[in-house]
């Protein structure tokens, strides 16, 4: 049987199929859905240092191929997170890895480091799509100097391996992912949600209270694909691909394209079952094609 | 009754009055849901429409389940024109359901704002199941008599029905919440159970709290996990912990109304 685990610095993945950030709760959410140690690992909602109420509703709206979403990064905070739900991932034979994200460079570095002495964590992952309120709000990930910066300090913080999740609303993603590594990341995720925004004729007014929200699902695959592409022929450190996989066919596209392993978001809504789906149409497309490791498909783009 | 994914199919799709369905489904897994629990079915295997559709049950029968569903955009369209034997993807049952009343309430009064009907249908059932000494009232709103005709074949004989309509073509002219004025259905003090607008159960909320009376509402919010994750089906509340969203799907879709309307 063709091997299909995956290895990111010290973070072992059984199969290279990862729950995406805000779409599998705290991990157990999907209990009796979603059976434990189907995914490779898993990746926890965004926490930040204090819980956040998030935004006013309506929250989601379906698109062509997709949907918006605004759910402004709800969150129980870094305690809560701590002392209710680390238990219960402790418990999963399923590798946790934590999003985080703050709003100032101080609230990531007092996270990675708190997170850090956190039993039961195999990786961190840092969500640089949050505006930063010191530089007027622009987005730490769309400016290649704030991306380097905030990822160095985080980097000092931790000795977990760090994942940087960069966002595609940014006008070259891959010089942001060559600064973010030459900063020191372990690995980099892409890609985070694209900005849209739906309005009703009718009444004129935007169907999300936040007026503009992140559009995920098919609908931004391509454009995933051909971001983890550039990126891939930028960097060195492993790229971990997403945007819009709903089979194993989508989910080889990125490898093709060089990532090392696929996160499911949107997906995952679609069809709970989706992870057993993709590990193993991975592993019937490298029977069929004579590949035994993983390593033989990851970035074997013909042009 | 915990939640599973499984492939139910279709015994039988019928059109009533012109844009209301009733579909009948052979479900195994879900023939111990409970009133108010609803469930996400995929409408078809491609990407448009992408998420799933939440829908209440309107019946959990020995075989399965019934929806009661309103045409309203690609999805509810598809499924009118689902013909016996369709396999459905469907997760279920999700959510709390309505909390039944103690044994021996001698009245429930529920009201419902349009489709809001189908799961106080379910819950009507089963209180004649149930609770044979409850008084079940049931309050329909419909904006005209054709929605209304639509609806009435579904609603058990058991119930004593009261209807308002926008036009007054049936029932009584005006809301339904009108119709709570009548100093009849608060005796016996009755528990109330509602699902339709919000600014309906706004007023039954209200009514509720004047008469010092139970009052559970049903709500629905747009949905794309079904099961707690995402939090995109949040509304404000008033928790036990103070202000907070709760998730529709997960928390509800059934609230004590003090919650979503202190
Ligand atoms: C808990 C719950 C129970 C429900 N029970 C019933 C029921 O018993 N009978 C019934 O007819 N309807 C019910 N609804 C509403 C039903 O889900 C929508 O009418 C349906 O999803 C519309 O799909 P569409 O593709 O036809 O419409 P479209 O407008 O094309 O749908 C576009 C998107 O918006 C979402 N959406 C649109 N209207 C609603 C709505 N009112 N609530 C939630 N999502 C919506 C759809 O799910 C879809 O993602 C319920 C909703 C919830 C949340
Ligand atoms: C409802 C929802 C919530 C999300 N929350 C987060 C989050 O908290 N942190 C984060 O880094 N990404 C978050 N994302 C982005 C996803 O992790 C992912 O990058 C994006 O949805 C694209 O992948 P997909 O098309 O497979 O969903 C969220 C996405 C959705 C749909
Ligand atoms: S629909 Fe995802 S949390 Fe309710």
């Amino acid at each position: 049987m063709p091997d299909i685990s995956v290895q990111i610095a010290s973070l072992h993945l059984k199969n290279p199929v990862i729950a995406a950030s805000g779409t599998f709760g705290y991990g157990q959410e999907y209990a009796g859905l979603v059976e434990d140690g189907v995914f490779g690992a898993l990746v926890t909602k965004g926490i930040s240092l204090l819980p956040a109420p998030g935004n006013p509703g309506p929250r989601i709206v379906e698109t062509p191929s997709g949907m918006l979403n605004a759910i402004g990064l709800q969150n129980i905070g870094l305690e809560a997170f701590v002392s209710e739900k680390m238990p219960l991932l402790r418990a999963c034979m399923t590798p946790v890895i934590v999003n985080f994200y703050g709003t100032t460079a101080e609230q990531y570095v007092e996270l990675a480091e708190r997170l850090s002495d956190v039993e039961g964590i195999a990786a961190l992952e840092a969500n640089i799509s949050c505006p930063n309120i010191k530089q007027g709000g622009v987005s730490f990930g769309t400016d290649e100097r704030m991306a380097a910066g905030i990822t160095e300090r985080i980097r000092a913080a931790t000795r977990l391996p760090l994942i940087v999740k960069l966002t595609p609303n940014a006008a070259d993603i891959a010089r942001i992912a060559r600064s973010v590594e030459q900063a020191g990341a372990d690995a980099l995720s892409l890609i985070n949600t694209l900005t849209g925004m739906v309005i009703d004729p009718e009444t004129r007014r935007p169907l999300l209270a936040n007026i503009t929200g992140g559009l995920s699902g098919p609908a931004i695959r391509p454009i995933a694909v051909r971001m983890v592409w550039q990126v891939c022929r930028a960097v060195r450190i492993p790229v971990i691909g997403l945007g819009g996989i709903m089979s194993a066919g989508d989910a080889l596209q990125f490898l093709i394209a060089g990532a090392c392993a696929v996160q499911i978001g949107t997906g995952l809504f679609v069809d709970p079952a989706i992870a057993g789906r993709v590990a193993a149409g991975i592993r019937q497309y490298m029977e069929a094609h004579g590949f035994e490791r993983l390593d033989q498909i990851v970035g074997s783009l013909i042009v | 009754m915990t939640t599973h994914h499984g492939i139910a199919r279709i015994v039988t799709t019928a059109l009533s009055g012109t844009d209301t369905v009733h579909l009948v489904l052979e479900a195994p897994w879900l023939l111990q849901a409970r009133p108010g629990q609803f469930v996400m079915l995929r409408v078809g295997d491609g990407t448009a429409p992408l998420l799933r559709r939440p829908f209440s049950l309107c019946a959990v029968t020995h075989s399965g389940i019934e929806l009661l569903v309103k045409i309203r955009g690609n999805g509810t369209e598809r499924m009118a024109r689902w013909p016996a034997g369709h396999a459905v993807d469907i997760i279920g049952p999700l959510g709390n359901g309505f909390q039944p009343p103690p044994a021996g309430t001698a009245s429930a009064v529920l009201v419902a704002g349009g489709i809001g009907l189908a799961p106080l249908v379910c819950l009507a059932r089963w209180l004649r199941d149930n609770r044979p000494e409850c008084a079940v009232r049931m309050l329909l709103g419909a904006r005209t008599g054709t929605d209304c005709d639509a609806l009435i074949p579904f609603i058990p004989p058991s119930c004593a029905l009261q209807i308002a309509t926008d036009d007054g073509s049936r029932g009584t002219r005006g809301l339904v919440t009108d119709l709570l004025e009548d100093a009849a259905v608060l005796r016996p003090a009755p528990v109330f159970y509602g699902c339709g607008p919000m600014p309906m159960l706004q007023a039954l909320a209200n009514c509720a709290r004047r008469a010092g009376l139970p009052c559970f509402v049903s709500l629905e919010a747009h949905m794309a996990c079904g099961v707690g994750a995402c939090l995109g089906c949040t509304v404000p509340a008033i928790t036990p912990r103070g202000p907070a969203q709760v998730r529709v799907c997960a928390d509800g879709p059934v609230f004590d109304s003090r919650l979503i309307f202190p």
